[in-house]
């Protein structure tokens, strides 16, 4: 694989992924820095790695033949509605408020 | 619950700008290729990884919890019932259950979001394959089947937007269809035998309205003969089986109107607007998403074992398909009849539990008739529920067997079923047949005397009759019935009258 | 009351009558008030909050008995991302500045339930990304053994203020490194357990696939102690798991003959150029010690492990910007104060104005090596490498090796602002700990030696999964060989 170039709009599409913004001062400056670590993390491609085509990692997590455990369906307290509420930053009545959402 | 009903509803009128004539050009020119996905609400007691209650229309945010909000440092953990009812829903459409499955998270951010991703299968679904038979006989293959959980619910008013978390966490599995569907109606009978058979299961109360069933199509069209798709935009927003229809055909003449004037189909994400009738681009996915999935780190992959496949496959009840087939051998009814009654569970039941009440007093036929035409007439009118109807089973039969009986005429039966109907059925048929005196005139000689007179009454037609205008015949039953309020037993009157009328002829 | 008590020391003198919670609060309270300031290691220490919770573990004591309470009256601070309900948990982060928990830890309720009491809660790099606790909001904490170097990080926090004894134990967590970094630096222990041994439901999440909480103490004992109460399963972590050989403090009392007879594995890897020369003379002088302690040595070979770094800032990255997505601004937490924006807007300006620097650099990088195109490039071949390496451990244990030894860090503490400048270099001081959160092994770290500053230089002992007694032991006969942990700072 081909050397990873991190230019300023490859910094600009992942905040925006991320719901970053920055500013342009910003911009240069993680340029810098992702350049930095990124070059470092390319040394990953250079390992030979043997493990066979059948090895996944997301199949090969946990106790190998464990399955993620299962609650029964049992209807436990919710948190009291003022407690839910109490840290937003704004709402109305009981639920969260935001600037209008544009479909 | 207001059931198959919705699905009749299909046959009123489109209100879309959709020219009846215009289409079947379209048709002829262009193939439609439409592809679904279904989402249907699992309706366990509690949400899929935490134990907040699902039920619907609470206040809002009062089903939620530490986990459902995505507050920090919590956890998810597996609902058993869950990965049951996927297991059923596996089973009954024959897709393959995959021995080990991963949850991936899907990552977006919006404000009924609340961990700004969403717990889903990505590449490892828990199910792939399976289909779905149509009424045409023809098979919808089906791509995969995944666990998720919904997102929660965001309110527009004019300056703001509310955000209420209770939807948020609850568990659903998408089922994707291939894009093997050619034409809006087999879209439509394909959702109503997938809403059915998840009902049928009693994994999904399938409420469109409520969004416990909720459809978005993939659609595209190709010039006939032409085997590429074309470019497929996704429709979102799609509440009943009549809208989706509605917007399925318009989605048609909208691409068909594109490449008609040499334009291109853009890949695009619309929204149905019922009132109006037409599908829009929605602004806000315009930008492209990069989702990032990647396996969820706090969960661990799924087994499902064939020895819990097998335990499942025990607890799978009846499915439509095969109620249907029992309903035409048991009940001895037409292949309509069958598929109607079974189209939904619980009025599948509520005609089996009037067969027993009836218990042979008149056909099965029959009863299927009332059950078919009066009742489900008025309870989609008057949205009832087949569960805890107000004209119980019980009622149903007792006044079906009143006619069976010779009690009361038909006639007189039908008003009653609208009398209980619209206050309510008081002590029962019977006593209402008691009290109003409606049992019916099964005694000949009062017959006799009844229709004497009116053929007395009407020397005209009784002239004319005589000379030849058998047709008058019905005239003289309808007068009959009138005089005596439609007490007197049909089958009496018509065997007496012919009686009377042949001896005046001779006389 | 002195209050350079150790957990062991309380909970006998709970048992005996000789001390009550609340004396042992006040006690500890009153030292913090002189030192956390100087050290900038608390983020909430509420007297009143404190004293409450001393007198629920009194109560406890009286209602249960403090014979079989464990952890009878014994103060613990908290990593401030960490839950406990009703009091603020901010991760070192202007984003949750004023966020309360509305739930506590699972840690919480099992100390609190062995008759412990939360004393306050302390400050770390934020969201525990950091490897000198100068990445908090609220200010970098200072080494109590000279305020102008670095604790350590991210766990900076928990690491002065046992070090500066505010504390017999606080809790830390650790993603690649966080507990057993800053307790080197600190001069004191800190223990990662096997990945799933204690439950991480509370534990506001970093790596989820890489965090563990975990005990720092003064000393091995201790450890072992909070160990015991912190291990079990929890129904409400899926990652959790039922150890198989809990049961730490007997195992610790029972063994006597330590280290003899048992192998001690070196790898080489950790012993080349990159190592400063003061913890190579330190770790050199540990080795012998081993070795005079009856182990028996062998240098081993952990191929990739130069590896772990890269696949590291991959994994746990990718992780953390996913795990930091929740941080919007809607149902709690900061929100920008700009009126009038757009739903977008009130996204960016939040999260850009609430995370500082490093973390905003973790998240994007993490969003970069998930986005379409460079998944398997980056996420997927990270994911590869974390299998060769936790691969190389299985390897040299199954060679005949009972533990590994190493250094903790590769350098001794550094000065503050020495390293911000580059992020590399931040990075590399993980180097030793690292694999170790890769290949979800349990790792413990004690003081082995000074530099000629004074400053602590601490070793790593790296065990088998769920062989946290083996490590414990061996760390123990270490620490009674050598007698580095009475070593305290002059503050």
């Amino acid at each position: 694989m081909s050397k990873i170039q991190v230019d300023r709009e490859l910094v600009r599409k992942v905040a925006d992924l991320a719901q970053l913004s920055l500013s342009d001062p910003e911009i240069g400056l993680y340029q810098e820095r992702l350049s930095k670590v990124l070059s470092y993390v390319e040394q990953l491609n250079s390992v030979h790695e043997s493990l066979g085509q059948d090895w996944r990692p997301d199949t090969a997590r946990g106790v190998p033949g464990s399955s993620t455990p299962e609650r029964a369906d049992l209807v436990s307290d919710s948190l009291p509605v003022e407690e839910a509420m109490k840290q937003a930053p704004a709402r109305i009545g009981t639920a969260f408020q935001v600037p209008r959402i544009i479909e | 619950m207001n059931a198959p009903q919705n699905g009749t509803k299909t046959s009123r009128p489109s209100e879309a700008p959709v020219n009846k004539s215009q289409e079947s050009t379209v048709l002829d020119r262009y193939e439609p290729v439409i592809g679904l996905e279904v989402h249907c609400q699992l309706k366990t007691k509690t949400k899929l990884f935490c134990g907040c209650s699902t039920s619907f229309g609470a206040m809002p945010n009062h089903n939620t919890c530490p986990i459902c909000l995505g507050h920090p440092g919590v956890l998810p953990v597996l609902n058993r019932e869950v990965v049951n009812f996927a297991i059923r829903f596996a089973l009954a459409v024959e897709a393959n259950i995959h021995e080990i499955s991963v949850f991936a998270r899907k990552q977006y951010f919006y404000p009924d979001l609340p961990k700004g991703y969403q717990i889903t299968q990505f590449d490892l679904p828990y199910c792939t394959g399976g289909k779905m038979i149509l009424a045409s006989g023809k098979a919808v293959r089906l791509m995969r089947a995944h666990i998720e959980e919904d997102a929660g619910k965001n309110v527009h008013g004019d300056e703001s937007s509310y955000v209420d978390l209770n939807r948020a966490g609850v568990p659903l599995i998408e089922i994707v269809s291939e894009a093997d569907i050619r034409n809006p109606e087999d879209a439509a009978d394909y959702l109503k035998r997938l809403r059915s058979l998840v009902r049928s299961l009693d994994i999904c109360d399938g409420n469109l309205e409520e969004g416990s069933f909720r459809c978005d199509a993939n659609i595209s069209i190709r010039p006939r003969g032409q085997e590429k798709f074309g470019t497929r935009c996704e429709i979102k927003n799609l509440n009943s089986f009549r809208n989706i229809e509605r917007a399925i055909k318009y989605e048609i003449l909208r691409q068909a109107d594109l490449l008609d004037h040499g334009e291109k189909v853009l890949q695009q994400t619309m929204l149905f607007d019922a009132a109006s009738g037409k599908t829009q681009a929605m602004r806000s996915k315009e930008e492209s998403h990069d989702y990032r999935y990647f396996p969820e780190p706090d969960l661990l992959p799924l087994r499902i074992d064939a020895a819990r496949i097998e335990e499942q496959r025990k607890a799978l009840p009846e499915l439509p398909e095969a109620m249907a087939r029992r309903f035409q051998e048991q009940h001895a009814l037409s292949a309509y009849d069958a598929a109607v009654l079974t189209s939904d569970k619980d009025l599948a039941n509520f005609y089996e539990a009037v067969v027993k009440r009836v218990d042979g007093a008149v056909t099965e036929k029959i009863v299927a008739n009332w059950v078919t035409s009066e009742y489900l007439r008025e309870a989609n009118n008057r949205s009832w529920d087949f569960i805890n109807p107000p004209i119980t089973s019980d009622h149903l039969g007792e006044l079906i067997e009143l006619i069976g009986k010779g009690v009361i005429s038909g006639r007189i039966a039908k008003t009653l079923f609208e009398e209980m109907a619209e206050k309510g059925p008081g002590n029962g048929p019977k006593a209402m047949v008691q009290e109003q005196g409606l049992v019916q005139v099964s005694d000949t000689s009062e017959i006799r005397g009844v229709i004497n007179n009116v053929l007395d009454a009407n020397p005209g037609q009784l002239a004319e009759y005589l000379g030849g205008r058998d047709k008058l015949f019905g005239f003289f039953v309808g007068q009959t019935m009138k005089v005596s309020g439609g007490k007197m037993n049909p089958q009496l009157v018509n065997d007496v009258l012919k009686e009377l009328l042949d001896a005046r002829r001779k006389g | 009351m002195t209050v350079n008590l150790t957990v062991k020391s309380i909970v006998e003198q709970i048992r005996a009558g000789s001390l009550t919670p609340t004396a042992v609060a006040e006690a500890y309270l009153q030292r913090t008030k002189n030192i956390a300031q100087k050290l900038n290691s608390h983020l909430h220490l509420d007297e009143a909050a404190a004293l409450a919770e001393a007198k629920g573990s009194a109560q406890r004591i009286k209602e249960i008995g403090a014979d079989r309470l464990p952890l009878a009256g014994v103060p613990i601070l908290i990593k401030d991302n960490i839950c406990v309900r009703g009091s603020k948990t901010t991760c070192g982060s202007k984003i949750l500045e004023n966020y309360v928990a509305t739930y506590d830890a699972t840690v919480i309720r099992r100390l609190r339930d062995a008759g412990a009491f939360v004393l306050g809660k302390l400050n770390m790099d934020e969201f525990a990304m950091g490897s000198s606790n100068e990445n908090s909001a609220f200010g970098p904490v200072r080494n109590p053994w000279n305020l102008d170097y670095v604790p350590g990080g991210s766990s900076g926090g928990s690491a002065a203020a046992v070090a500066a004894r505010l504390a017999p134990v606080a809790l830390g967590s650790d993603t690649g490194g966080s507990i057993r970094q800053p307790a080197s630096f600190c001069g004191i222990v800190g223990l990662k357990p096997t990945y799933g041994t204690v439950s991480r439901f509370g534990l506001v999440a970093f790596g989820s696939s890489l965090d563990q909480i975990g005990p720092l103490t003064c000393n091995v004992e201790d450890a072992a102690m909070v160990m015991d109460v912190l291990t079990g399963l929890d129904a409400k972590d899926s990652t959790s798991v039922q150890h198989p050989h809990a049961g730490f403090a007997k195992a610790l009392a029972s063994h006597s003959d330590g280290l003899k007879g048992k192998t001690v594995g070196i790898p080489e890897e950790f012993f080349d150029s990159g190592l400063d020369p003061e913890v190579g003379v330190c770790l050199e002088r540990a080795i012998a010690d081993v070795q005079k302690a009856g182990a028996k040595i062998k240098r081993v070979r952990l191929p990739n492990i130069s590896y772990s770094v890269a696949a590291y800032y991959v994994i746990a990255t990718a992780e953390a910007s996913a795990n930091l997505a929740r941080f919007d601004g809607i149902r709690y937490g900061y929100r920008t104060k700009e009126a009038g924006v757009s739903l977008k807007e009130l996204y960016r300006k939040t999260r850009s104005e609430g995370f500082g620097q490093e973390v905003k650099q973790r998240i994007m990088l993490g969003t970069f090596v998930l986005s379409s195109g460079y998944y398997d490039a980056f996420y997927a071949k990270a994911n590869k490498v974390r299998e060769l390496i936790s691969r190389d451990f299985a390897a040299a244990f199954d060679s005949g090796v009972d533990v590994l030894l190493t250094p903790t860090s590769p350098t001794p503490p550094f000065k503050l602002g020495e390293k911000l400048s580059d992020p590399l270099a931040m990075y590399l001081s993980d180097i030793c700990t690292i694999g170790v959160n890769l290949a979800g092994l349990p790792g413990i770290s004690v003081p082995c030696g000074r530099t000629n500053a004074g400053l602590p230089v601490g070793m790593q002992l790296i065990a088998p999964k769920f062989n946290e007694q083996t490590l414990l032991i061996g760390a123990h006969a270490y620490e009674r060989a050598t007698e580095w942990h009475k070593d305290q700072p002059a503050i």
